[in-house]
C-alpha cells in the first residue's frame, strides 16, 4: 500500500499516461501531474503519477528497490 | 536463500557502523508487518549486540482504530453497500469481525488496486452504493481526492469514500517530543 515506484512516462492522452517499467507498458493516470510530459519520470502509486521526478533520483530510487525486491526473492 | 558469507557482510558492517557511531546502533521501522517479519526470519537473532531494534509509529492499516475497523464491518452488512478496499484490510479484526469474515457471510466486499478502480465499480453497478475505504497515507489521500474528482465527472451519485487518511508528522512529532530519541545525523 504504502510503496511508490519510479516509472517512465512514455505516452501522454490528456488525463492518461503510458509508463514503461522493467519492459512491461501500463496505462496510469495523469490527474494529479498535470504538467507532466512524455520522456519524464514519474512516481507511481495507486494507480496514479502522484509526482514527476528528476532522472537520476528515478534511478537512485528503483535501484534501492530493486536490491531489497532480490533480497526478498533469495530469502522468501 | 541468502549466502552465509553475505549474512555475515551485513553482520560485520552493522557492528563497523555501531562502532563508528560510538554508542550501540538503533533502528525504528514504520511498520508492524517489518517487526513481524523480522521475528519471523529470526533476525533480530542474527544481529549483533551493538544492534538494537525497536518498533515504530505503524503503517496506516495497523493504526486504523478497532472503533474504526468496527465501522467499516458495519457498513460492509448494509445489504445496499458494495465495499471497495486496498487487500492489506481485508482480514484486519475489529472487536467481532472483519472484512474478510463478512465477505464469507455473503458481504459484498470488492478488493481493488486504486481508488480510481473503485470510481469504476460505482459506474458499473448503479444500483449499488460503492463505499472505498479510504485508508492510507499522504501518498494515498491525493489519489482518493482524484477519485472524488473522477466521481464528479462521470456524474456518478453512488460513490463514497470513508475518509480514515493518517498524517505521518504528528507519530514524528510525537518521537521528536518523547526525549528518548537518540537520533544519528
Amino acid at each position: 500500500m504504502c510503496l511508490a515506484i519510479p516509472a517512465k512516462l512514455v505516452e501522454v492522452h490528456g488525463n492518461e499516461g503510458v509508463i514503461e517499467l522493467g519492459g512491461s507498458r501500463k496505462t496510469v493516470l495523469l490527474t494529479l501531474v498535470g504538467d507532466a510530459r512524455v520522456g519524464q519520470y514519474v512516481l507511481l502509486h495507486a494507480g496514479y503519477a502522484i509526482e514527476v521526478i528528476g532522472e537520476a533520483e528515478a534511478h537512485e530510487v528503483a535501484a534501492l528497490q530493486r536490491t531489497v525486491f532480490e533480497a526478498e526473492e533469495e530469502n522468501p | 536463500m541468502i549466502s552465509a558469507s553475505r549474512l555475515q557482510d551485513v553482520r560485520t558492517a552493522l557492528g563497523h557502523w555501531a562502532e563508528k557511531a560510538g554508542r550501540p546502533l538503533t533502528l525504528m521501522e514504520v511498520c508492524g508487518t517489518h517487526t513481524m517479519a523480522i521475528y519471523r526470519h529470526g533476525i533480530r537473532s542474527f544481529l549483533p549486540p551493538s544492534v538494537r531494534l525497536i518498533s515504530g509509529p505503524g503503517c496506516p492499516v495497523c493504526v486504523t482504530s478497532q472503533g474504526q475497523v468496527d465501522q467499516i464491518v458495519e457498513l460492509s452488512r448494509r445489504p445496499d453497500v458494495t465495499i471497495a478496499t486496498f487487500g492489506d484490510m481485508v482480514r484486519v479484526s475489529g472487536s467481532t469481525s472483519s472484512l474478510e469474515r463478512e465477505r464469507a457471510h455473503g458481504a459484498d466486499v470488492r478488493i481493488v488496486y486504486s481508488p480510481h478502480d473503485a470510481v469504476s465499480l460505482a459506474e458499473a453497478l448503479p444500483s449499488r452504493q460503492v463505499v472505498f475505504i479510504g485508508i492510507g497515507f499522504e501518498t494515498t489521500v491525493p489519489t482518493e481526492a482524484a477519485a472524488v474528482v473522477e466521481a464528479r465527472q462521470r456524474g456518478l451519485g453512488n460513490f463514497t469514500i470513508l475518509a480514515a487518511g493518517k498524517l505521518v508528522p504528528p507519530a514524528m512529532t510525537a518521537l521528536l517530543e518523547s526525549g528518548e530519541l537518540e537520533l544519528s545525523v
